[in-house]
């Protein structure tokens, strides 16, 4: 019974804390007591469509899982969009991207405020705006989460739905992981390289244009950051086996990079007259490039960071 | 379209009584295979993945008591009605009967009264 052991162990993270062992110990119990049934019936063993079929009464393991939440509810706009097996998932990922995200964008806030000065509104500013956009993401993501376990109810088995795929998720060899660090690491050269050069450029004169001040400000966390993830990359080139961190420390950096952007949204105008004539395009400059162009730098923080967490969260959740 | 519209008014009617009926069941004791086998052969079909979320609320709101034991070289969790299932059990079936009587009066209404019976297309057929 193969089959329902890795199904017992998609199942098993998915269910409340206090009651997985037991819950776990019951559906093994009924699904083979149900799967020695058929086979009684048959009068043969049960191949593995028979154990699918069995297994596709119940559900998928995301299904299985929500069914036992104790946070039910939906989520419709005329028709269902997420339905209450995954509602328990999408409030805890919610409240849990929330908490991380507010957290690290207080942080950064405090630490920008030592420049300048803040006031709520500029606060109230950078902050709904993540708010908004995480909670948008999260929803896509979970609408699409409810419409995939939906049509594809077996969808949940990656090692025997393709062995090239399970072979592919296999634990990455030393080699790899070292190649990739490296990778990583020259990477991140370049672009803190160039966070250092807009750093230096703050206020510096371009032509009939600056660049606003706060471009020094909000570089500052941005430098820390990325310092930070290059440090990581070194030491896991070094130490591979140190690359189950690597999702936690992507997951700060991208939020304190998500927080710079906040902080640098509420800041605008981001480019400035050099002298005292004022450009005619300016405010357009201003509003069509660098205001659009933050806004979509931060969307995609945002969907970085949420792959990142549930990434993290997923890797936790496979058995040892 | 009346079909889905007809299905799925016909699932929320029997997602009404499924609690009753696994209650009613209940007041033997069973575990979670033999329950859904007895609900089926009854005609009240109910799927694997409600049926033990259900249990497990129904036990955790007080109104049956479960316990492991082993049948047959086999550990299974036995539910039963507990002493506060009986009596909110009793009251749920006064209402039920309360509700079919109410039905009953209405369609009595509609087949004796000014409306006549109602026809299989479902408008009043001429008196």
């Amino acid at each position: 019974m193969e089959t329902l052991d890795r199904y017992l162990r998609a199942v098993r993270p998915l269910l409340p804390r206090a009651q997985r062992d037991d819950i776990v110990a019951e559906l093994s119990e009924e699904i083979r007591s149900q799967m020695a049934a058929r086979e009684a019936a048959l009068g043969r063993p049960l191949s593995a469509d028979d154990e699918d079929d069995v297994l596709r009464g119940y559900g998928h393991p995301m299904l299985v899982g929500g069914r036992y939440q104790a946070a039910q509810g939906h989520l419709a706009f005329g028709r269902e969009l997420i339905g209450p097996e995954l509602f328990p998932f999408y409030v805890g990922a919610i409240k849990y991207t929330f908490a991380v995200s507010l957290t690290i964008q207080a942080v950064v806030l405090a630490a920008l405020s030592f420049w300048e000065p803040l006031t709520f509104g500029g606060i109230l500013n950078a902050v709904w705006l993540h708010v908004v956009i995480q909670f948008a993401v999260l929803t896509l993501v979970f609408c699409g989460l409810q419409v995939q376990v939906t049509r594809f109810p077996n969808e949940w088995d990656s090692e025997r739905t393709s062995s090239e795929r399970a072979a592919a998720e296999r634990q990455p060899t030393p080699a790899s992981v070292r190649f990739e660090s490296a990778c990583e690491f020259v990477v991140l050269l370049l672009v803190l390289r160039g966070l250092f050069a807009l750093h230096g450029a703050s206020g510096a004169a371009l032509g009939p244009l600056r660049l606003a001040p706060v471009w020094g400000a909000a570089t500052l966390p941005a430098l820390v950051a990325v310092a930070a993830t290059m440090i990581q990359a070194l030491a896991i080139a070094f130490r591979p086996d140190w690359v189950r961190y690597r999702r936690p420390v992507r997951a700060a950096a991208l939020a304190v990079w998500l927080g710079a952007v906040g902080y640098l949204l509420q800041a605008g105008p981001w480019v400035v007259a050099a002298g005292p004539r004022v450009p005619e395009k300016l405010p357009d400059l201003n509003r069509l490039v660098f205001h659009n162009g933050l806004l979509a730098v931060g969307a995609t923080l945002v969907v970085a960071l949420v792959w990142e967490i549930v990434g993290f969260w997923r890797e936790r959740a496979k058995p040892v | 379209m009346r079909d889905a519209t007809f299905e799925n008014l016909r699932l929320e009617l029997r997602r009404g009584c499924l609690v009753v009926a696994v209650m009613a069941a209940l007041r033997s004791e069973r575990y979670g295979y033999t329950l859904r086998r007895t609900l089926v052969e009854r005609g009240i079909d109910i799927d694997e993945g409600t049926l033990y979320p259900l249990l497990r609320r129904l036990e955790g709101q007080g109104l049956l008591t479960s316990e492991w034991r082993e049948e047959e070289k086999r550990k299974k969790r036995f539910y039963r009605l507990s002493a506060e299932g009986e009596t909110v059990l009793a009251r749920l079936l006064a209402e039920w009967r309360g509700l079919d009587g109410s039905l009953t009066g209405i369609l009595e209404e509609n087949e004796h009264g000014n409306t006549g019976p109602i026809s299989a297309g479902g408008s009043p057929a001429a008196a």
